[in-house]
């Protein structure tokens, strides 16, 4: 009988140092694109195309990110990418937290039609709508104009549906109170719902920066101007940078430059941005 | 003078004013004016012409390359969904609570952008100097053009976005395996069942909520994907990793055939819709289950 017990508390200690294994090799597995973006961002031409491969680099040289950033005009593109991502962000909190305060806290005629209206755009294939938003911008002249990406982003679905959720939270009383003391409901979603709704509003801030801060098609439809266009955009110029073959070092560096100040924000926040993903269900980029 | 409830009414309104005024723009106004447009042959610049459901009959039966995009975009989807969702639901039962540094290390890929993951990707695929060939050449097994071989490029490509989205559903799926209490694991216990039986019997049956919302947005997804297309193979070689939203793209703003892609669109939609339904029919059926 003990020795039973004994072989079963062995089994079931290799099977955990085996699954760790596993998970730890897979992780691996994970990191390892990075690594290989890292090195190839230092190697030269000559080294990154040879046969049999080199695995570090023979020298680290920097050459590779000083050409993408006078390539691209790094600084400028950062500089759209980061204006478009901020306006939009702020700007969609706010649209967000309104009609959540209103879905969620006044009663009134066609709230539900309304509701589901807005819910129903969820789902919407992003495709079903592209050509037309491509001619309204086209049509407002907006082509190679900030706003052609930033009024489309101003209007967040899923964020309306994560604020209403979380402003239902709030207590009835509160607001109540405040209204027998004549505030307006404006004033009320200004002074008190707002600053209740700050865990609700970080997260959504994050999420709605990062999509934005991805988004592809778009900003590569309505911004084409070397110096209007976006960060994402600009680098996947980098696979034909030079006379149509692909510069993989240029690519990598470009990569590089473009995943780090993410990944640093992500370390920092990586508590709020995970427990935001188990919550709400969101998800970055398409 | 107003009486309180129409203004109360009008104040909400002015509430959700912005966002469905913004949502009428760019996304109402658009939805009617495709379907509107999937009637018409048009090349964005010259007035539009009336042709009817021509353009619909077209691409069922002349349009070769429609359908190869819906052969791939079924294939894409069996392959990205089993395998993401397989190996997310793997990670999420091994990891437990302690290992942060394995949880950061899985979700990292998901914050990456596209564009760059998939530069990175493709350098990795390279035929000749890729990292990919090398291992394999390394441990002697049969390398791939990847990327270049129809065969493979749409397989390269789903493994691309299995990397970037398995941390993503990893973590939903853990909040999801949190949330059964383990009583009922102590009970399962008691009456001495294995950890398999545990795993048939307990686990599934409780997460199967949470399976099935996985499982409706990792098909959304996967059924829509259009810039590791773009980037990785822009649809060839050859057709063989082309997907219904890149054939949008190309109908649209490399072809400027506007009503034929608006009609792809709108079938791109019927069938994005049909899968959400059927799915939140089986959520249904199979019950929220409350514990």
């Amino acid at each position: 009988m003990k020795k039973q017990q004994k072989r079963a508390g062995a089994t079931r200690v290799l099977a955990k140092i085996s699954r760790e294994t596993l998970l730890w090799i897979g992780g691996a597995i994970f990191v390892l694109p990075f690594l290989w973006m890292v090195l190839g961002s230092f190697k030269t031409t000559a080294e990154i195309t040879r046969i049999p491969i080199t695995l570090l680099p023979e020298e680290w040289l920097i050459n590779n990110f000083v050409e993408v950033i006078i390539l691209l005009d790094v600084p400028r593109l950062f500089f759209n990418s980061c204006l478009i991502a901020v306006t939009a962000t702020l700007g969609s909190l706010i649209t967000s937290a309104m009609a959540g305060y209103a879905f969620a806290k006044l009663r009134f005629r066609g709230s539900n039609s309304a509701f589901y209206a807005i819910f129903i755009t969820m789902i919407i294939p992003y495709f079903l709508t592209l050509i037309p938003s491509y001619l309204i911008v086209y049509r407002l002249g907006l082509i190679n104009n900030y706003l052609a990406v930033i009024l489309p982003g101003l209007a967040n679905s899923f964020g309306v549906f994560m604020m209403r959720q979380f402003i239902l939270g709030i207590p009835n009383d509160l607001l109540d109170a405040a209204r027998i003391d004549g505030c307006s409901e404006f004033r009320i979603f200004w002074m008190i719902v707002l600053p209740l709704c700050w865990p609700a509003l970080a997260t959504l801030s994050i999420f709605s920066f990062m999509w934005n801060w991805q988004d592809f098609l778009w900003p590569l439809l309505v911004l084409p101007n070397k110096d209007m266009m976006t960060l994402e955009v600009g680098i996947n110029y980098l696979q034909t940078v030079r006379s149509g073959v692909i510069n993989y070092q240029y690519a990598m560096a470009g990569a590089t430059i473009a995943i780090v100040p993410v990944l640093i924000v992500f370390l920092i926040m990586q508590n709020q941005i995970i427990k935001g993903v188990t919550v709400t269900g969101m998800k970055g980029g398409a | 003078m107003l009486d309180r409830r129409a203004r109360r009414t009008l104040t909400a309104y002015l509430f959700i004013l912005p966002v469905l005024v913004l949502l009428a723009v760019f996304v109402f106004g658009p939805v009617l004016f495709t379907f509107f447009i999937s009637f018409f042959k048009w090349d964005f610049f010259t007035p539009p012409v009336f042709v009817g459901i021509s353009q619909y009959v077209e691409l069922f039966t002349q349009d070769q390359a429609f359908k190869t995009a819906l052969y791939n975009n079924i294939w894409y989807t069996i392959l990205e969904v089993s395998m993401t969702i397989g190996i997310a639901l793997l990670l999420a039962l091994g990891i437990t609570e302690r290992s942060n540094v394995l949880r950061v290390v899985y979700f990292t890929p998901v914050i990456t952008s596209t564009v760059a993951s998939a530069l990175i990707w493709k350098y990795m695929y390279e035929p000749h100097y890729g990292l990919i060939n090398y291992v394999l050449d390394f441990f002697t097994l049969p390398t791939s053009s990847w990327l270049l071989d129809p065969r493979t490029s749409l397989l390269s490509i789903a493994l691309m976005d299995v990397w970037k989205g398995c941390g993503f559903y990893m973590m939903i799926l853990l909040a999801g395996l949190k949330a059964i209490p383990s009583i009922y694991y102590d009970a399962a216990r008691t009456d001495g069942a294995s950890t398999w039986q545990q795993f048939k019997w307990v686990t599934i049956p409780l997460l199967k909520p949470t399976l099935l919302f996985v499982l409706i947005m990792s098909a959304l997804g996967s059924f829509q994907v259009f810039t590791p297309v773009y980037m990785l193979t822009a649809g060839g070689p050859a057709f063989s990793s082309t997907t219904i939203t890149f054939l949008i793209y190309k109908y649209a703003f490399n072809y400027f055939s506007m009503g034929r892609a608006c009609a792809a669109s709108v079938i791109l939609t019927i069938i994005v819709l049909a899968i959400s339904v059927f799915q939140m029919r089986m959520l249904r059926e199979g019950g929220m289950m409350e514990y």
